[in-house]
């Protein structure tokens, strides 16, 4: 395929960056699991981040014009760079089948209850479809509007509760067994901030990783600090029943009352996680549709749209039958199997690279 | 008449797609669309006959569950 060039300002790639690592996390606040201790999952998860980052932008620096699948292939060699290629898209479209399940399981259980899952996964499927034909840059356009609505919203909600928040929960602050914090912060590397080397397959159409790379840390830094914030106003909030919760951010929210004049603020968080969930699942849905265009060496990747989005429905249709499920798959199975196309190829990708000597500009 | 209803969707995506197709123009681009719309077609008549019922997920947590050795609840299978 002649990649079509992405024209994007610096600001809308920390905008749309910022957006896709907050997405569906906004809503299920990382490592919910060990309660009072997630901020600290949460910190060592963003510095096992920057560690990620300075290998994504030595691998780009070997070869700045190149996707992630040309990397592969120029790493690996044909065959084993193809099979490596198809792992990602696997991964790539496999990403958007949870994010739609996701989406789809939230507004099913919480906000249109008595509506078939079908409905909202078709509707969900066909605005992300319709944005994708599109184009990226239509999808970059609407970030920096969620991304200010949402921000405001966490923090608005935050200043609505802070009569109930009780930092007491916090203490003791030094936690008696790391362990539990340790595979939390796998967790959270996993997702959302691992989630990023999607990125790695369409940085080349939008521009020098000189211009690229200092958005994504911008936008992982807003993105580190808007979690933060969610974090901490859960567990201040909630206390240790944020454990418990399904969906923690949408039961703070149920509890904003001020005056019996403004309360009801869950459908605000429901806003929140529809705008960046948005642009997570149409960020994936793009680098899956250009990928396999670029891969197979197709025109235009337009036309694949549709029928992948079928794919993606029905999958996502059939992936969790609980929200029980769905956090058990993140915590227990998710970031075991990422660690792969995260991590590991990408290292090995950059070694092999590294030790041949290549650099391809 | 739920298949049929299937067949009907699928005639309408692919008309929404026919212009493309013939703009584009592209013999390669023309197959890999054909496989994905066939699995498409196959997907959704064997998810509405109750045939398919297993994801992506259920795969990926079966191989992941074996590799590190954990059993899964059964619900979760």
């Amino acid at each position: 395929m002649v990649l079509e060039r992405i024209n994007l300002a610096k600001k809308q790639i920390i905008y749309v960056a910022a957006l896709f690592m907050l997405g569906p996390t906004f809503l299920i606040p990382p490592a919910q699991e060990i309660g009072s201790y997630g901020w600290i999952a949460l910190t060592i998860s963003y510095m096992g981040f920057l560690l990620l980052f300075s290998l994504y932008r030595a691998l780009l620096n070997l070869a700045p014009d190149k996707s992630l699948f040309e990397i592969l292939q120029l790493a690996f060699g044909r065959w084993l760079g193809l099979a490596f290629s198809l792992f990602y898209l696997f991964y790539f479209v496999f990403l958007l089948t949870l994010i739609v399940a996701n989406f789809a399981d939230f507004i099913d259980s919480v906000v249109l209850i008595h509506t078939p899952e079908l409905v909202i996964t078709i509707f969900l499927v066909a605005t992300a479809a319709y944005a994708v034909r599109k184009g990226f840059e239509s999808i970059a356009r609407i970030s920096d509007i969620i991304l200010y609505t949402s921000v405001s919203i966490a923090f608005l909600v935050f200043l609505f509760l802070i009569d109930k928040i009780s930092l007491d929960v916090f203490r003791p602050v030094w936690p008696s067994s790391w362990s539990p914090i340790f595979k939390s912060s796998l967790s959270v590397f996993a997702f959302p901030f691992g989630e990023t080397v999607v990125f790695l397959s369409i940085f080349n159409q939008l521009g020098k990783p000189q211009k690229t790379m200092p958005s994504l840390l911008w936008g992982s830094l807003i993105a580190f600090i808007s979690l933060q914030l969610v974090t901490v106003r859960n567990v201040a909030t909630l206390g240790e029943f944020v454990k418990y919760s399904s969906y923690p951010s949408y039961d703070v929210a149920r509890l904003v009352d001020i005056g019996n004049v403004i309360s009801r603020a869950e459908i605000l968080i429901s806003i929140n996680f529809l705008g960046m969930g948005y642009i997570k699942a149409t960020t994936m849905y793009y680098s899956f549709c250009s990928g396999v265009a670029e891969l197979f060496k197709l025109k235009s990747y337009k036309h694949l749209v549709l029928p992948v989005g079928v794919l993606v429905s029905l999958s996502s249709l059939l992936s969790f039958k609980t929200t029980i499920q769905n956090l058990y798959f993140i915590a227990e199975i998710y970031p075991y199997f990422v660690f792969v196309p995260q991590v590991i190829i990408i290292a090995l990708a950059y070694i092999v690279l590294r030790v041949r000597g290549k650099k391809v500009g | 008449m739920a298949y049929v209803g299937i067949l009907i969707g699928f005639a309408l995506l692919f008309l929404w797609d026919y212009k493309e197709i013939k703009e584009v123009n592209d013999k390669r681009g023309n197959i890999v669309y054909g496989i994905f719309f066939l699995a498409a077609i196959a997907y959704a008549i064997l998810f509405k006959s109750g045939v398919v019922t297993i994801s992506m997920t259920q795969i990926v947590s079966l191989i992941v569950a074996y590799l590190r050795g954990i059993r899964l609840p059964y619900y979760f299978r």
